[in-house]
């Protein structure tokens, strides 16, 4: 299993009465393409918080091949997240006065998987597979495109050759040409590695992509709104 | 990777930051040039004198003789004869002794009466002796050396007449004009009392006094006047010793306090130095806690500054965490922002102080009479400047854990 949820519940320590999460059981198996739809404010955020270990639940078991978020300390979850899973956001997934490289470069060294050496070449090979040029690739990230940044983005959460990508609707904010454009790049880099993919997003039209659509509140038995 | 990371943060926020150090640097050049003057004036003031081992005067309070003898502020309670004098003098654990008298003024300036070893002996600072910047000491009776204040105020050069007046009001109608002194000398500035003096030979005080508003006033054309026995001090008001051996210090002062055939006081000048700057303990008290007041708003505004930027740089913080950065990462994160703006405060306002001294020195000992030193880490600001850094360092660390809880919250 790639993801194992049982008798998760989570709500934010200031608002302690007000559950956010409350999920019996829900699992992914391992390379699996699952997108998930909800309206904003149900919580979605707060699951991939959860999955990502950013956020700890309240009870339950948090399992993400084969280990147990929930028994980790803090650093183990932070160590954990650098080197297993990756990330994309809807928007800000880059430090806007690094370059392209260096953006990349943080995200190994939290993971210190690789040696540098081989990680340029890596870095440099995702991005050519990226069709990101390599005059660009040393440009502040702000002085590039949206889809340029996106493209970037999914280089960052794939250098640590993760074996869990999530993303959070990081199509939002593309036009219709750019986001074909990077959900076809993505699904095929995933197929290619191997990855699980964990796809959040109200637009139904991307579904299609994936091997599995869910409602989050299918998954969710808590009806909430505006967590956020 | 932190550095670097850090390092171009801040290049991108190059803005705020600058002004962030602006402020900061404003704080720690005031701060550390309230310390500065304040380590420099106790320095200053305990080096009024020195190299005298004991000040002897007619019996009174220690502080009343070192005011009086070295500070030139209030009267002499009395004199002290000259047979006390000479008997001091013979004393064979005395290496050498000053005479002094005090009681004329000149413009609201005091006069010394002394002898040419006043100075040879009299030092003042890290045993700094008296220079002369123009002429040399006085040889004759109606000579005057200046004290730099003096001639500067009074805008004397050498070879100007001036008239002394009898007592040491400002304004007074006593003069003794009919023996005016020839400025011989004008001393190098001291940032000591000896700048507001004017010296002049003892025999020059018996001189102006000789059957003084009576019908014969001594003349300088006077054969008299060259007459030593009519010149000779009967009293006097105090003398500087030095003596032969330390060791013997207090064995002399306890004789001289003991002596029976006229009432002296001996006091070592160290230890009524000492004694007076603890009663000016109030003053230090308050230029503390002024340095201690601009320390906590320098210290206040870089908090207020690290978390508008925290705000600023939420999302930056969040995605840090979301690609694996620790909550130590992080932290240190802040707190190099914080450590860069305090070093480069540090390093401007240190500068800046030190440029400023340099150039308003010579200002300052001419009209502040305050000899402070241009080199800063002379006052411990190391200690202080290392107090800085820790204190901004662990008062970020509120920031830091701010930024950290609101980013939990937004996760």
């Amino acid at each position: 299993m790639a993801i194992n949820l049982s008798n998760v519940y989570f709500s934010y320590p200031e608002q302690s009465k007000v559950p956010i999460i409350n999920i019996t059981a829900w699992s992914i198996t391992t390379g699996e393409h699952v997108f998930i739809y909800g309206p904003s404010g149900g919580g979605k955020s707060t699951l991939l918080g959860l999955l990502s270990g950013i956020l700890s639940a309240n009870k339950g078991e948090v399992n993400i091949h084969g280990q147990r978020l929930d028994k980790m300390t803090n650093r183990q979850r932070d160590k954990f997240r650098a080197q297993h899973i990756g990330y994309v956001f809807q928007q800000f997934n880059l430090i806007p006065y690094l370059d392209a490289i260096d953006n990349i470069q943080l995200a190994q060294h939290f993971a210190q998987s690789t040696s540098k050496a081989s990680l340029n070449k890596e870095i440099k090979a995702l991005l050519t597979r990226l069709n990101l040029s390599e005059k660009d690739w040393y440009k502040p990230i702000r002085t590039l495109s949206i889809g340029q940044q996106q493209r970037i983005a999914i280089a960052r959460a794939l250098i640590n050759k993760p074996t869990l990508l999530i993303a959070d609707e990081p199509t939002s904010s593309l036009d219709h040409n750019n986001r074909d454009n990077f959900m076809t790049l993505l699904i095929s880099i995933v197929k290619d590695n191997g990855i699980t993919l964990l796809f959040v997003s109200h637009d139904m039209s991307l579904s299609h992509y994936f091997n599995r659509v869910e409602s989050f509140n299918n998954i969710n038995e808590i009806v909430c709104s505006n967590v956020n | 990777m932190l550095i670097k990371l850090a390092l171009k943060s801040i290049r991108d926020r190059q803005g705020s930051i600058v002004l962030s150090i602006m402020a900061m640097t404003v704080s720690i050049l005031v701060l550390l040039g309230v310390e500065h003057i304040r380590h420099q004036t106790k320095a200053s003031f305990s080096n009024t004198v020195s190299g005298v081992d004991l000040i002897v005067g007619a019996r009174t309070g220690s502080l009343n003789l070192l005011l009086y003898s070295v500070f030139k502020i209030g009267k002499p309670t009395n004199n002290i004869s000259w047979s006390s004098f000479e008997k001091i003098t013979a004393n064979e654990k005395v290496k050498w002794a000053v005479p002094f008298s005090l009681g004329d003024s000149h413009k609201g300036f005091r006069v010394l009466g002394t002898t040419q070893g006043y100075f040879k002996h009299f030092k003042y600072g890290h045993k700094h002796s008296l220079n002369f910047k123009e002429g040399v000491m006085f040889n004759n009776i109606f000579e005057v050396v200046l004290g730099a204040q003096v001639a500067k105020k009074l805008g004397y050069q050498l070879g100007d007449s001036l008239v002394l007046a009898h007592g040491i009001a400002k304004t007074s109608f006593s003069l003794h004009e009919n023996n005016p002194f020839t400025v011989v000398g004008i001393l190098a500035p001291t940032g000591t009392p000896v700048d507001h003096s004017l010296h002049v030979s003892l025999q020059g005080i018996e001189a102006i006094h000789f059957n003084w508003q009576g019908a014969n006033s001594l003349s300088t054309e006077s054969p008299v006047a060259m007459l030593a026995e009519n010149l000779q001090p009967k009293s006097i008001t105090g003398l500087m010793l030095g003596l032969k051996s330390k060791m013997t210090t207090f064995r002399l002062q306890r004789e001289i306090n003991n002596d029976k055939t006229e009432p002296l006081l001996a006091i070592l000048p160290g230890v009524a130095l000492a004694e007076l700057w603890q009663m000016m303990s109030i003053l230090e008290n308050t230029l503390f806690l002024i340095s201690a007041l601009v320390f906590i708003a320098a210290c206040l505004g870089v908090n207020a500054m690290l978390l508008s930027s925290i705000r600023e740089r939420i999302q930056e913080i969040q995605l840090l965490r979301m690609i694996g950065a620790s909550p130590l990462f992080l932290f240190l994160l802040i707190e190099i922002d914080a450590l860069f703006i305090t070093m480069m405060s540090i390093i401007l306002g240190s500068s800046l102080l030190a440029l400023s001294l340099l150039f308003a020195q010579d200002y300052l000992v001419s009209y502040l009479g305050l000899q402070i030193s241009a080199n800063i880490f002379a006052s411990q600001p190391i200690f202080l400047l290392s107090a800085v850094l820790s204190t901004s360092f662990i008062i970020t660390a509120i920031p830091s854990i701010i930024g950290y809880t609101q980013l939990q919250r937004k996760c």
